[in-house]
């Protein structure tokens, strides 16, 4: 699934953007399969491209295409329809219910695409080493149990393109590197593509690209 | 935790509105549905205790629109010293006929000679009477005689019928005798005047809300008062009157300005029937404020849910669900919960009407039926709480 960006600018960001950065206002053409690393230092809108990418945000001037077809007035049916096949993300801000368990906010995302029988979970959640952790509330795990709940989440589905929007920020490298590996697992078996933002160059995958926002 | 119950509980279905309410108080919602229940339940049996009142009070009526009453001349001193007359005269019901409140007139023709029946061993005296064919309230196919003919066809008051079933027979020890049982037997009868004789069988072949009297084909009251004490003139002891509201005060006036009874606390019974259907006019509007409260309750809280949860519906829209899909699965859920309400409703009126209709057919007060509305309220209220909730919530969702 080929995604275009036409001289994006986010409304708030319009009279501060970088000229030097590859994204706003430039043209940028993400193909499929590819795996992009977007470097973004802190404020320069990392969060607001995952969110335009997302069909989070829509108060930008240019013009997103997916799939050939410009989203600018896309109804929110025709994003859940690409959120639930398309398009998986991790935010930065995780979006956990908190009052859940673990394994409930992973059902919420799996009953809604059937993407894996419950064995497939377990196998999953043994391999991020969170299967320990299924059946305990969202709120009293630590920020990197729950950054790899939403790590597994996110593969729930079948997709075209994973975000990625600073996943392993609070991972130590051993957990950093169970959740590549199941990553890379995922994106190869769906055939996809990845877009991962990060405030500072990394190798956590073989970029096909690397795309600076400033 | 085992593995295994792990496993287990992650077959676990997630339901979107379960997460809506976890956390959340469902008080409130509690109260709704029970309101729901309530009012649905009493908007449903007033529906159906207005149409058995009406079943009861006015099944002679129904069809015309017109009420009766059955008046005779008080009996005061006069009469009883022969001064005056019980029977009304020509000029009186001429005097009737002309009320513009009074749309018809029916004399109640009498009997002039004794009549002694015989029944079961048991010997009493009886009375009939005759009126015009269309102020009879019963089936009137088998009220015929010729002359020959030995069975009588009679038409009897259901209150004589209610008076056998509940106040003589069991105080002689016996069993009530159910209409079909009556209609069966044949009473010997024994008419005699000046020693003169005519022996006859009669035979019930109705019942009557409206005529508290024995009524015989007018034919054979003639033949047997001419037979028997050689009138030709017979009498008219009582009057039915046809009116269009039996409480009219004008109406009421010119009967005790000329000393008519009415019969069978008519009168009364109209004026409890007006209070009886002001009370359940008044349940009515009770269980209708109840709905409207019941249903404004509901609302308020599943707009509550909507917006103590609108992080929950973010969060489910941005994992994917879209807002027609939450909406379906709300309204899906609260379905089911009228579903539930409809299906305690229906057996529960069901029940109850039974009841209070096996007690009517024991007291001989007929057998209403069980209305379709009764059963297409409760199913209605939940529809209309269903689409009130549907354009709500899409609204917020959306």
């Amino acid at each position: 699934m080929d995604i275009y960006l036409k001289n994006i600018a986010p409304n708030p960001l319009i009279g501060s953007l970088s000229i030097v950065g590859e994204v706003w206002k430039k043209e940028l053409h993400l193909k499929p399969e590819n795996y992009i690393h977007i470097l973004a230092p802190s404020g320069s809108g990392k969060s607001t491209l995952m969110g335009i990418l997302y069909g989070i945000r829509n108060d930008f001037k240019g013009e997103l295409i997916i799939q050939g077809e410009s989203v600018k007035n896309s109804s929110q049916e025709d994003w859940s329809k690409l959120r639930s096949s398309q398009i998986a993300i991790v935010f930065q801000d995780l979006q956990l219910l908190d009052e859940l368990t673990a394994i409930e906010n992973i059902q919420i995302k799996n009953q809604l695409t059937n993407a894996y029988t419950k064995d497939e979970i377990v196998k999953m959640a043994k391999s991020l080493d969170v299967y320990e952790l299924l059946d305990k509330k969202v709120a009293l795990l630590s920020r990197g149990e729950k950054q790899r709940i939403a790590i597994l989440r996110s593969l729930c589905m079948q997709f075209s393109w994973l975000l990625l929007d600073e996943p392993f920020s609070a991972l130590d490298e051993v957990n950093t590197q169970k959740a590549i590996a199941l990553i890379k697992t995922v994106v190869t078996e769906n055939n996809a593509g990845l877009i991962l933002s990060n405030l500072y160059s990394d190798n956590y995958f073989d970029y096909t690209k690397k795309v600076r926002m400033a | 935790m085992t593995t295994l119950k792990r496993l287990e509980w992650l077959s676990m279905k997630v339901n979107i509105v379960n997460i809506l309410l976890q956390g959340k108080s469902k008080l409130g919602l509690l109260i709704a549905g029970f309101g729901i229940l309530l009012s649905s339940f009493l908007i449903a049996s007033v529906y159906q205790l207005f149409n058995d009142v009406s079943f009861i009070l006015d099944k002679s009526e129904k069809e015309e629109g017109y009420q009766y009453l059955q008046i005779s001349k008080e009996v005061g001193v006069s009469t009883s010293l022969g001064l005056s007359s019980p029977d009304f005269s020509v000029n009186e019901i001429a005097s009737l006929k002309k009320q513009n409140f009074i749309e018809d007139v029916a004399e109640l023709w009498s009997n002039d000679f004794r009549v002694y029946g015989r029944f079961g061993g048991n010997g009493f005296d009886m009375f009939f009477t005759s009126v015009k064919p269309d102020f009879i309230d019963a089936d009137t196919d088998n009220f015929k005689w010729e002359i020959g003919q030995v069975e009588i066809p009679v038409i009897i008051s259901n209150q004589f019928l209610t008076l056998l079933n509940h106040a003589v027979l069991p105080s002689q020890g016996r069993s009530p005798i159910p209409k079909i049982a009556i209609k069966q037997a044949t009473v010997d009868l024994q008419l005699t005047k000046d020693g003169k004789r005519l022996r006859f069988k009669a035979r019930v072949v109705g019942f009557s809300d409206r005529i508290s009297s024995v009524l015989v084909p007018r034919n054979f009251l003639d033949y047997a008062n001419n037979e028997l004490s050689g009138n030709t003139q017979t009498r008219v002891s009582m009057v039915v009157l046809k009116v269009k509201d039996s409480g009219d005060k004008t109406l009421r006036k010119y009967l005790d300005r000329n000393d008519y009874d009415v019969n069978g606390e008519q009168l009364v019974v109209q004026k409890s029937k007006t209070v009886l259907k002001i009370t359940l006019g008044v349940v009515f509007v009770f269980g209708f404020v109840i709905l409207i409260l019941s249903m404004a309750l509901s609302l308020s809280q599943i707009k509550g849910l909507i917006y103590q949860n609108k992080d929950r519906i973010r969060m489910l829209i941005l994992l994917g669900y879209s807002p027609a899909g939450i909406i379906k699965s709300l309204l899906v859920s609260i379905a089911k919960l009228l579903g539930v309400i409809i299906m305690l409703v229906l057996p529960f009126i069901w029940i109850v009407f039974n009841s209070v209709h096996s007690l009517m057919l024991t007291y001989t007060l007929g057998l209403p039926q069980l209305t379709i509305g009764v059963w297409l309220i409760p199913i209605a209220i939940s529809m209309v709480i269903l689409s009130g909730i549907f354009a709500s919530v899409k609204k917020l969702i959306k």
